[in-house]
């Protein structure tokens, strides 16, 4: 149900968790950019904002044909937060490849916003009631679409928090490891988890998870990095 | 060529092996067609229409496919075009077709709908009350019931057009599946 309708704008607690993360995104990763850079950040956030729009409609799509239609369609729910992050990073990299920046530290300076903005939009994902984890009756159940259901969106919630904490203790202990790569780990560590509570999720044989498997293996490459700059190998 | 000789760390090996596990586990169960013992009568369920009007699947008479779905569940979006192309036929046969949708608002299924260029009629059911009734907890779920009210054959996960045609007809010509 929409909260807010402006003529024939309708932004329900989703909509508007997904304008404020984007909001708390841009403001704070532009504050956390290197001083001194001569990097157009507005411009790179605006371009890195349409990839991530790009990226989730697209991986929302991906589970169904029949929606296809649906791309374009501004009112339409369905947003994929591994499908933003690949848009986004696609985005970076376009970006990059017409004019070179210092894209390893500008993605350090984003780890912590990119990390807040999951927890945002994830949290008003489950505000808005539409929780598509797969029929539980454990204790902290949550009835969306006429059953007890996984609060799966809570649960990509607090895994993104425990990142973000993660994240920001890291870059006082571990200040070697780049926050980038905790980022990544955050992001892989809540594919591999929350992803395994979604209904519905896009399956290989077996019903093995597609995004369950990115995950572990965008988790193996990131203990490999920090691993090898713990202990680099001779 | 050069050869690549690189070994992951142990922890690295261990993460594997974990991963692995928890993938295994949380792997989503294939959905099964589900034979539900003849003389099951489908209980008077009450939902409501579009316009506010109450149905109840105590009606009696027709043969009648309900299809439960949501449209945030990508197998549903994807079984709704199928089912929507066979209508017409079956309807031709005497078979009703009806989705239940469970639980979302009129406007946001409305409008999915409309986009989709579906016209089929839509009961709404806001408290599960068909999942409970034929003990599913998978989305989509296709219930046929026969002209009497018998349950003929509960399945669970996206129907394909063959198994539409062949139920239809078992339901219109009375038969057993």
């Amino acid at each position: 149900m929409p909260l807010v309708t402006l003529g024939p704008l309708r932004l329900s607690s989703y909509g508007i968790c997904l304008v404020i993360a984007v909001g708390v995104w841009w403001w704070w990763s532009a504050r956390r950019f290197p001083a001194g850079s001569t990097v157009d950040h507005d411009s790179l956030l605006l371009v890195m904002v349409v990839g991530a729009w790009l990226g989730g409609r697209v991986g929302a799509m991906l589970g169904s044909v029949a929606i296809w239609t649906q791309l374009v369609n501004l009112r339409a729910l369905e947003f994929s937060w591994p499908g933003a992050l690949v848009g986004a990073s696609s985005a970076l990299a376009l970006y990059h490849w017409r004019r070179p920046l210092p894209w390893a530290l500008l993605l350090d300076a984003m780890a912590l916003p990119t990390l807040c903005a999951q927890i945002i939009g994830a949290f008003g994902l489950w505000l808005a009631g539409t929780a598509v984890g797969v029929p539980w009756q454990g204790a902290w159940a949550v009835a969306s679409a006429g059953a007890w259901r996984h609060p799966v969106q809570l649960y990509a919630a607090g895994i993104a928090m425990v990142a973000a904490v993660w994240c920001m203790l890291a870059a006082r202990y571990w200040p070697l490891i780049p926050a980038r790569w905790w980022l990544l780990a955050g992001i892989a560590v809540n594919l591999l988890i929350s992803a395994g509570f979604q209904a519905d999720a896009l399956t290989l044989a077996g019903g093995i998870r597609v995004s369950q498997c990115v995950g572990l293996g965008l988790l193996i490459v990131v203990i490999e990095r920090v691993m090898m700059t713990v202990h680099p190998r001779t | 060529m050069r050869r690549i000789n690189y070994r992951l760390h142990r922890v690295s090996y261990l993460m594997l092996l974990l991963g692995l596990a928890w993938i295994i586990a949380t792997r989503q169960v294939a959905t099964t067609p589900v034979v539900v013992a003849p003389g099951f009568v489908l209980p008077p369920l009450l939902f409501q229409t579009a316009t506010g009007a109450t149905v109840s699947t105590a009606l009696r008479g027709q043969p009648r496919v309900l299809t439960l779905w949501a449209s945030w569940c990508p197998p549903c979006r994807a079984e709704l075009p199928v089912v929507a192309a066979l209508a017409p036929h079956l309807a031709a046969q005497g078979v009703d077709v009806v989705l239940v949708n469970q639980g979302e608002s009129v406007a946001d299924t409305q409008s999915f709908l409309s986009d989709q260029h579906i016209t089929l009629p839509v009961w709404y059911d806001n408290q599960g009350l068909l999942a409970t009734a034929v003990a599913s907890r998978d989305l989509p779920t296709t219930v046929f019931v026969d002209a009497s009210g018998v349950v003929r054959l509960v399945y669970r996960g996206p129907v394909s057009a063959q198994l539409l045609t062949t139920m239809a007809d078992t339901l219109a010509t009375g038969g057993a599946p």
